[in-house]
């Protein structure tokens, strides 16, 4: 058993296979990372459908530039950092147009805002409604707060990957993330209670 | 309060487990001593396992086919040296300046928006006031028909080979205008349609 992981190949050897014109290496890098890349991009962008958008072009990317990778860094770090560059690419692009499309914009529009009836405490929250506030509640996170807190707490990558993958001292991770588990906090302490 | 914080703070980083054998004992010790700081950790500790949690959402299955052919498609544009995200803006002023050769080959805007576009494809138009006629554009062009520009009101029919026999206000017919300003070769226009 544990030979057979040892036989598993790092990503960095998939992608200086691929590096050297092995495709079925792609693949396999595709295999391995599309459901965890999914999962980062839909948690930071709230929509599938531009989630898997954002992975197939995360995809491209790679194939396109697979010269630019350099074995220095963990090609974790690398894909992680393509996924979200395109990602934050999109929320500034969702907030362009939010800024020209705000004054035809009905009260039932405004996303994120969850009804006072959901939080209120003495209703019954089932699973389904719960993950849905949890994850309308990470929307409502600023973007700088939530990737850090997708990254770590729900992806849980190390503060020095999170470091790397956005180009911010670990320091400023730290505090981002404590930052951000507090605002969950405060605003998720109803279901906490619940527990 | 900053002495709060700074407890928040120390109890984040013991979940984290970035704190020293002697920092975490510590920290222990005030949540098993202290009601709040017990609360703010059962909320942070239940906070992350419902991230932890939080159902993984699957990609669609025709994910990897579409892939494959943006990939394929990619390598086939990549053959002639334009990667596809540079390609748009290359590709759309093409288009534009296909589109304009078009208009100026095709007979140009003016012929488009003139009042005669509705006749353009004709081979002949009598004009009903002058009682001339004038030669298309596109006069040897086999598709073309032959129409008359006459108000329906002033066009009476003679059975078959209908010719025209209103008068114009010089008492003329437009028969009468064909004869006297086309080769005497020429047949009369029937009126079609």
């Amino acid at each position: 058993m544990s030979k057979a992981t040892d036989k598993r190949p790092s990503d960095e050897d998939l992608i200086e296979r691929f590096q050297n014109g092995d495709l079925y290496a792609f693949d396999l890098i595709v295999k391995r990372y599309k459901e965890q890349l999914l999962n980062f991009v839909y948690r930071f962008v709230g929509n599938q459908e531009e989630a898997e958008d954002i992975v197939q072009e995360t995809f491209l990317r790679v194939y396109r530039k697979r010269k630019a990778y350099k074995r220095i860094a963990k090609f974790s770090t690398w894909i992680y950092t393509i996924a979200g560059n395109l990602s934050r690419t999109e929320l500034r692009r969702r907030k362009r147009r939010k800024l020209f499309s705000v004054s035809e914009m009905g009260f039932e529009d405004r996303d994120y805002e969850i009804s006072d009836e959901v939080y209120n405490p003495e209703n019954k929250v089932d699973g389904l409604i719960q993950e849905e506030i949890i994850h309308r509640e990470i929307n409502n996170l600023s973007p700088r707060f939530r990737e850090v807190i997708i990254l770590r707490d729900v992806q849980e990558l190390s503060y020095e990957e999170i470091s790397k993958i956005i180009k911010v001292p670990i320091g400023t991770v730290k505090s981002r993330v404590n930052r951000g588990r507090l605002k969950l906090q405060t605003q998720l302490k109803f279901l906490m209670k619940k527990k | 309060m900053a002495n709060r914080e700074q407890y928040e703070q120390d109890i984040l980083d013991y979940l984290d487990g970035l704190l020293s054998v002697q920092a975490r004992k510590d920290v222990e010790g005030r949540i098993a001593s202290n009601a709040d700081y017990q609360q703010f950790y059962n909320e942070i500790k239940s906070l992350r396992q419902q991230l932890k949690s939080l159902p993984a959402v699957k990609t669609s299955p025709d994910f990897d086919m579409v892939l494959l052919t943006r990939i394929r498609m990619e390598r086939s544009i990549g053959k002639y040296g334009l990667p596809l995200g540079q390609m748009r803006l290359p590709l759309l002023v093409s288009a534009g300046a296909l589109a304009a050769l078009l208009l100026v080959f095709a007979g140009g805007p003016s012929r488009f928006s003139s009042p005669e576009t509705s006749t353009a494809y004709s081979s002949e138009v009598i004009d009903s006031t002058q009682g001339t006629t004038n030669q298309s554009f596109f006069a040897s062009s086999p598709t073309t028909k032959n129409v008359v520009n006459y108000p329906i009101d002033k066009v009476t029919f003679a059975g078959k080979g209908t010719a025209i026999e209103s008068r114009n206000s010089r008492g003329r017919t437009a028969v009468d205008s064909l004869k006297a300003t086309r080769q005497p070769d020429r047949q009369i226009l029937p009126v079609e349609f």
